[in-house]
């Protein structure tokens, strides 16, 4: 019998059109609220992978903060008591202080030398198409292929030499310590610039030319203004990329010449007390701070 | 306001010549249309205009004044994008002002030309918005307003209508001949849609390969065609390969058109759909034919024919209510009407032509 074949099927009685409708119903109910159970549980196991990603990320941040308040001298759970003694203790300690002050002297100028050599690169780079993007691409990115010990003890061999041949000396010194971080934080820069500039309308420097605009003006009030946000986080990447960079700097770092991750890792090598948590505490607050000024001018998630 | 001319512009890339001395006048007012398919150098002909390509031959003067080596920021053009390249970060006001402000003219002024600008296209009130938040045809509207606002020499669109909807572009194309014809501003548009380059141009130029194959106004491209290649852009057409004899046009089929044309040329008749009638009873210099197959298309009907000899036609017929009576259905017998007025010998670039294998080609849109 063919019973879907619309011209086919027979009248029904009415009792038979009734007892069909309530069937109907029952099953929309029933498809109803077990598709409403399964968008629940859906919700639901979103919503803690999104917790536990975010437990991870902070727990370690939230520790380091709540260790640096400890009374104890010896890690240990419970603390003892709560207390400031660590961040008092800092005062005691000039070598952090001091690397941090090289540290963001160094992270500071190798962020602006990666800026000026990635901004005019990325900008031809943005217009170039097929094998020649690809191939400079590739060169610029080459220091994040190779790990920054090796490049540490490369850079450290060729300053050695350097300075033989030229009698300047850049190992230990504020100048060989720049010219390394440039050399790792460049890729980051270029990459993040790349990624800005492709959403930049070729047209956009075209229209301000025709309007009269010199080409630098033209760079100066259109193409400048467009692609800042990627420049601010650019510079905030090669900023944070180098002031936490440990292995490079261990080759070119001297005696009284130290940037603070080498700082602490020398004093962890002692000493394993809260006053550790008490520095990167500060530094979290300054790397922090640093981020929402910067979200106040750019807004982050947009271009990160 | 000015007038333009490009006197032997020529643009190549090594060996390949994308632009071939081309030679234009453009009057003072006229609204010039660019007409060809992707590839066919018109744009790079406006951005030789627009100083963004460098010429390889030959001079673009505006009025009297050769600018051929002049860098786009010095030669008084306004210039409208395909897609309109506003600047994101400044209001639509201060995207307007922005070519005021670097002819260093005071706030003041700055001020009422803007405003009057912005009024012109009908987007006063919405000055103080960014361009992303205002609607395609919006945009479409400050790029205008910004590119006539420095009141250009001439003003350059490329494709300004491309990335509008359909309802809108044509909306925005009649405002924009409107605009065009009261500012009298000359105007060179690029594009690669006919209908478009015919409503608003005053004249087209037609460009194939980088050379142009002819320049007239719409209804003379359509009329006198200089080639195949304009006849079948300007509107569709039925192309018969054939040699033109004492008693008219022998197609390769043997059906005898009669046309004009001087006896003993090989050459191309052109045949336009909208020019075939159809009808049921043997008339006068009708041709008999069969109905192969037909396709209803709201305003009109595309009607494929085949004539006793063999050759294929196609008709358009306009869906008029006697059109409906008729009811032509494939398979009915057919007699076939072509006023001699609308048959054009189209004489064969190549010389000579494959008479046998060219001649099922039927409609090139």
């Amino acid at each position: 019998m063919r019973r879907d074949d619309p011209f086919s099927r027979k009248p029904m009685s009415l009792g038979a059109v009734r007892d069909g409708a309530i069937r109907a119903c029952r099953n929309a109910i029933e498809m109803m609220t077990s598709h409403a159970l399964t968008l629940a549980l859906q919700r639901l196991a979103h919503g803690a992978m999104v917790a536990a990603a975010l437990l991870v990320i902070l727990l370690p941040v939230v520790l380091i903060v709540w260790l640096s308040f400890f009374t104890n001298e010896v890690l240990a759970l419970p603390p003892e008591g709560y207390s400031l003694r660590w961040y008092q203790a800092l005062a005691g300690q000039p070598q952090f202080l001091a690397g941090f002050r090289l540290s963001a002297i160094v992270a500071v100028a190798a962020t602006m030398i990666s800026l000026l050599v990635t901004i005019p690169a990325a900008l031809v780079m943005a217009r170039m198409e097929g094998r020649g993007r690809e191939i400079l691409t590739n060169i610029l990115m080459s220091p994040l292929i190779v790990p920054a010990i090796v490049v540490g003890s490369g850079l450290y061999i060729a300053f050695v030499e350097f300075e033989i041949a030229t009698d300047i000396q850049l190992n230990g010194a504020t100048l060989g310590l720049i010219a390394g971080h440039a050399l790792i934080t460049l890729p980051w820069s270029l990459r993040l610039l790349l990624a800005n500039l492709g959403g930049l309308n070729p047209a956009l420097n075209e229209a301000a030319l025709s309007l009269g605009a010199t080409p630098l003006v033209a760079a100066l009030k259109v193409t400048l203004p467009v692609i800042w946000p990627g420049l601010v986080a650019a510079a905030l990447f090669c900023f944070v990329v180098s002031f936490s960079n440990v292995e490079l700097s261990l080759f070119l770092v001297a005696p009284g010449q130290t940037t603070l991750p080498i700082a602490l890792l020398q004093y962890l090598q002692w000493k394993i007390d809260p006053l550790i948590a008490a520095v990167s505490t500060l530094q979290i607050l300054i790397v922090a701070g640093a981020l929402l000024v910067t979200n106040r001018f750019v807004s982050l998630a947009k271009v990160v | 306001m000015a007038t333009l001319r490009l006197d032997g512009l020529g643009k190549s890339y090594g060996d390949v010549t994308v632009v071939e001395n081309v030679s234009l006048d453009v009057a003072d007012g006229e609204f010039l249309v660019l007409l060809g398919p992707s590839g066919c150098g018109k744009t790079t002909t406006l951005r030789m205009i627009a100083g963004f390509v460098e010429a390889s031959a030959g001079r673009v003067l505006i009025g009297a004044r050769d600018v051929t080596g002049e860098p786009p920021y010095r030669r008084n053009i306004g210039l409208v994008f395909q897609s309109y390249a506003l600047f994101p970060h400044l209001t639509v006001f201060e995207n307007t002002a922005f070519g005021l402000r670097r002819r260093k003219i005071g706030e003041a002024e700055v001020k009422s030309r803007v405003e009057r600008a912005l009024a012109l296209v009908r987007l006063d009130g919405l000055a103080a918005r960014y361009p992303k938040q205002l609607s395609g045809g919006q945009q479409q509207r400050v790029a205008i307003a910004r590119a006539l606002v420095i009141e250009p020499d001439i003003l350059l669109l490329d494709e300004p209508l491309s990335n509008l909807d359909a309802q809108l572009r044509i909306e925005v194309r009649s405002e924009l001949r409107r605009l065009q014809k009261s500012l009298g501003i000359t105007t060179i548009m690029v594009t690669h849609d006919q209908e478009e380059a015919m409503s608003v141009a005053d004249r087209l130029v037609v460009l194939q390969s980088g050379r142009v194959q002819q320049v007239g106004s719409a209804l003379d491209l359509y009329l006198r065609p200089a080639n195949r290649f304009v006849a079948g852009f300007i509107g569709r057409g039925n192309f018969l390969e054939g040699v033109a004899l004492e008693a008219g046009f022998r197609s390769a089929q043997g059906t005898v058109f009669p046309c004009g044309a001087p006896a003993g040329s090989v050459g191309t008749l052109l045949l336009r759909p909208e020019h075939v009638g159809l009808h049921r009873q043997q008339g006068h210099g009708m041709f008999a034919g069969r109905i192969e197959s037909v396709r209803f298309l709201a305003s009109s009907f595309d009607i494929a024919v085949v004539l006793a000899a063999g050759d294929r036609l196609q008709a358009q017929l306009p869906a008029t209510p006697g059109a409906m009576r008729e009811n032509w259905q494939a398979g009915d017998e057919t007699f076939v009407a072509i006023d001699p007025a609308a048959m054009t010998l189209l004489q064969n670039d190549t010389g000579h032509a494959d008479l046998n294998s060219q001649n099922q080609k039927g409609v090139s849109p």
